[in-house]
């Protein structure tokens, strides 16, 4: 299936995709996406984040050929996307992915297996491996019309693994799943991106993304608002929070935080959150040890990837 | 070698779900009963008998065979767009116009297994009737075949651009027009025409498919000879016709915005 | 050898629809076959006619199509149409896809000369070197 070309540095390169739909009895037209120029290099987890109705997928339909851009172009492993070749090395997972229900999992993902070039033992040993590999395998004579949306979303995953892609497009992977299948799903992304596969992964659920995702893109209203690792787009807060109980309210402790240039939150009877410049953590703990209060918790003041996306599209 | 694949791929999961689904079962049952209905109501002498019997069941063979083709090709493609199925087929290395072969292919596969059993009834009926099998039965239906070929390619290619209830309509207006090409088009031009509309009756007619040609119902029902190279002309005109259409259908399927 | 090919596919094609043509035209009959149909030689193979040429006198006798020329002729019209559409469908697929690598291969010329291009891909093929050495 796959030549012994050299792999691309770049799996995904988009230069000024711009999507506008006509709006009926409407001179002007809806811009879906606008003016987006993107790279995704090989290797690594690139989460492409947004509300809905942001363009994600619109850009993910353009990417495999659904849709025409209507400015714009765009690479798959240096192929222009209007080849059909250029998606040979790619695996696809659509938001909610729907096979003809009259299938079992086992028929859907061999003849995925037949349409990624795949024939004989290897066909065999691949749906066998992603069936295994998504926990499918005991149910692959189930006929899918009887399985749940969890279940299909699994095949779905199955069939977008079964080529063996370097490059797996993923909309909104962990939707349909419970809590256990997307812990399964995170680790299965993880052996992936290890693997050395390049993953595009669309989604919402930000704290799924922040502990997996190399890159990411936030994009906002058909615009590409933020590129790079989450920590530079999420802002470093140069503090502490400092959980404290206390039996009664102590006004020494309290003045000396704000002489600091810290606050002192009171949470409930005896518990408050101290916030204080990371350069007087040693001063904070003698304080509290001289004040007799009693440390809970002690942690690093820093925008999570949700605080900066909301910052972001707010 | 792997566009052919994929078309064979996606002709095989068109087929099966094709035939699974459960108004195919009921249309096979209803054909079967239609078959062994004709048998109860020619009650002649064995010669006029067996002319009835020949002539019923042909045609029931080929309304439903019509009415099977027509259903599952005019649903298949838009079916696939509303219900999403379509986006990880065409998100492999598959082109768009081996996707319409595919289900093309698949759906005339679905066809061919409802032929095979309403031949197989008709060939019972024949044996116990007639006490041996009318040889022309393996030229009369594979022309029948050939003409549900053209019907589901046409009602492929109305379907990747209208809407499949409009689809649906205009294909069996076609089927009904392909038919009557010939007589149609006599009375339309007996009548005084201006010079546009006789430009428009004849484009129209060059363009419709002639139906009627692959009708040898007639020649079975009353033992005449077809002339072969008739057969073989009219078998390449089948081909070719679908072909076109074919293309026709993928150049517009390639258009569309998924 | 293939260059030589290439550069003459519209005449090579433009040679194929005249021979399919010819041939197609060579398929319609010049004497008519109505030996059986007298009735048939009035009229020509563009012109349908009403009356058919055989009757076994079951009372049905238009659906005897196949000793008609007019059926037959028409099929041939439409064998040739079909045969010329999927010729110039050809020619059009044949000469969009020689323009699509011409205009492949000027965009890889570009893209090395402009600086601002060749900067950026000189950033992400070093931001992929950065991932690799990680």
């Amino acid at each position: 299936m796959k030549g012994n070309k050299p792999m691309p540095d770049t799996a995904i390169r988009i230069q000024q995709f711009t999507k506008e739909y006509p709006v009926p009895r409407q001179k002007e037209k809806r811009v879906a996406v606008n003016n987006l120029t993107l790279t995704v290099p090989t290797g690594g987890l690139f989460g492409f984040l947004g509300p809905n109705g942001a363009g994600k997928t619109t850009t993910i339909k353009m990417l495999l050929g659904f849709l025409p851009p209507t400015v714009g172009e765009a690479w798959l492993f240096d192929r222009p996307v209007g080849d059909d070749r250029a998606r040979q090395r790619v695996g696809y997972l659509p938001e909610q992915p729907y096979f003809p229900k009259f299938l079992s999992a086992l028929e859907v993902v061999k003849a995925h297996a037949g349409l990624s070039g795949l024939s004989g033992s290897r066909a065999k040993e691949r749906v066998e491996t992603c069936l295994r590999q998504v926990g499918m395998w005991d149910n692959r004579h189930m006929i899918l019309s009887k399985c749940s949306k969890g279940m299909t979303q699994r095949v779905g995953l199955a069939s977008a693994l079964v080529g063996d892609p370097d490059l797996l497009i993923m909309d909104e992977p962990s939707s349909g799943l419970d809590p256990l299948g997307r812990k399964e799903l995170r680790e299965l992304l993880t052996a992936l991106k290890n693997d050395g596969k390049t993953i595009f992964l669309s989604s919402h659920l930000l704290s799924e993304m922040e502990s997996v995702c190399d890159r990411v893109g936030v994009m906002a209203r058909g615009t590409l608002v933020a590129c790079g690792t989450p920590a530079e787009i999420t802002q470093a807060g140069d503090g502490i929070r400092v959980q404290i109980e206390s039996a009664e309210r102590d006004e020494v402790l309290n003045t000396q935080i704000k002489d600091w240039g810290g606050t002192v939150e009171v949470v409930g009877e005896g518990s408050a959150f101290l916030r204080v410049p990371s350069a007087f953590v040693y001063q904070v703990m003698g304080l509290l040890e001289t004040r007799r209060a009693r440390l809970v918790a002690v942690t690093s003041q820093r925008e999570t990837l949700e605080d900066a996306f909301l910052r972001l599209v707010g | 070698m792997q566009a052919l694949r994929n078309i064979g791929i996606i002709g095989r999961i068109t087929m099966l779900e094709g035939a699974r689904k459960q108004v195919f079962h009921v249309l096979m049952l209803f054909a079967v009963f239609l078959i062994f209905g004709s048998a109860s109501l020619a009650k002649f002498d064995q010669h006029v008998q067996m002319k009835m019997l020949n002539d019923l069941c042909l045609f029931c063979v080929f309304l439903v065979s019509s009415v099977v083709a027509i259903t599952i090709t005019v649903t298949g493609v838009p079916g696939e767009m509303e219900q999403k199925t379509v986006y990880p087929v065409i998100a492999k290395p598959v082109a768009r116009w081996q996707f319409i072969c595919g289900k093309y292919a698949g759906a005339m596969g679905t066809v061919a297994i409802g032929m095979a059993i309403m031949a197989a009834t008709f060939t019972f009926l024949q044996l116990s009737y007639a006490g041996h099998l009318d040889m022309a039965m393996f030229y009369v239906l594979p022309f029948l075949y050939l003409e549900t070929a053209i019907l589901a390619a046409l009602a492929l290619w109305l379907s990747t651009w209208a809407s499949w209830p409009l689809a649906w309509f205009l294909s069996v207006l076609l089927c009904l027009l392909g038919n009557l090409k010939f007589p149609l088009y006599d009375s339309l031009m007996a009548r005084p025409q201006s010079g546009f509309n006789r430009v428009a009756i004849n484009t129209l007619y060059h363009l419709l498919p002639n139906l009627e040609s692959f009708n040898f119902k007639d020649a079975m029902v009353h033992h005449l000879t077809v002339p072969n190279a008739y057969l073989w002309q009219t078998a390449a005109y089948g081909i070719f016709y679908t072909a076109a259409l074919l293309t026709l259908a993928s150049l517009t399927f390639a258009r569309k915005e998924l | 050898m293939k260059q030589i090919i290439k550069n003459r596919a519209p005449w090579i094609l433009l040679s194929c629809i005249l021979l399919t043509l010819g041939s197609v035209t060579l398929l319609v009959p010049h004497h008519t076959v109505q030996a059986a149909s007298p009735s048939a030689v009035s009229h020509s193979a563009a012109r349908p006619a009403a009356a058919v040429a055989y009757d076994d006198g079951d009372g049905d006798e238009l659906l005897e199509h196949w000793n008609s020329p007019r059926y037959g002729a028409e099929e041939r019209v439409q064998i040739g149409g079909a045969a010329t559409g999927f010729l110039l469908l050809g020619m059009v697929v044949w000469g969009k896809r020689s323009r699509r690598t011409a205009s492949y291969a000027g965009l890889t010329l570009v893209d090395v000369s402009d600086p601002l291009k060749s900067e950026f891909l000189k950033s992400e093929q070093s931001l992929a070197k950065e991932r690799k050495a990680a």
